[in-house]
């Protein structure tokens, strides 16, 4: 997977960790809880998918 | 409101002009705080060093203490951030308040139909290839 998606999934990443501490209402959190699961999944099978050296 | 208040400490004497209505005419109105020595700029002050103090009784330091999103910026954020509409946000989101956050069933276009969650499980239950 190209570097540009791993930057984007990164970046979203932090996005969502950043929302996650700026919401209180326990279903945004849990909503942002997925998400940031859901990302961190799709972030890792994009590494894993990475050139190997 | 002719009461005389100290500028606080660390803040010019004089008004800043940017914030003074009517700069230039002759007739400015100052609403910052006074450095002619009026109000009324004392009482918001006031209030920020008391959610300063308040803040670091609750959480133990003034850094860190976050104000919270409220409901449509965080619709909007989610939305951009995962190319769904807005709507959508909103259908999942009442969804899960009515789940206590632990679960959450819907159905939104934008999902394919109808779906559920369950515990970091997403079921879609009727996707849309299968609907009769």
């Amino acid at each position: 997977m190209s570097n540009e998606i791993k930057e984007t999934l990164r970046e979203k990443l932090a996005q969502a960790r950043d929302t996650l501490d700026e919401v209180n209402d326990p279903a945004a959190r849990a909503f942002v809880r997925v998400e940031i699961e859901e990302l961190e999944g799709r972030l890792l099978s994009a590494m894993g998918d990475g050139p190997k050296s | 409101m002719d009461r005389k208040v100290r500028p606080a400490a660390g803040l010019p004497r004089k008004p800043n002009r940017k914030y003074c209505e009517g700069a230039g005419t002759g007739r400015s109105t100052l609403h910052w705080f006074g450095g002619d020595g009026t109000e009324p700029s004392a009482v918001p002050i006031k209030a920020m060093r008391f959610n300063a103090r308040v803040a670091l009784i609750i959480f133990g330091t003034t850094q860190g203490v976050i104000m919270p999103l409220n409901e449509e910026g965080f619709v909007a954020r989610v939305a951009i951030r995962n190319s769904v509409s807005p709507d959508a946000v909103r259908t999942i989101l009442q969804a899960l308040r009515s789940g206590g956050g632990h679960m959450a069933q819907f159905s939104h276009p934008d999902f394919g139909g109808m779906s559920q969650w369950s515990s970091g499980t997403w079921r879609c239950l009727f996707p849309p290839g299968l609907a009769a």
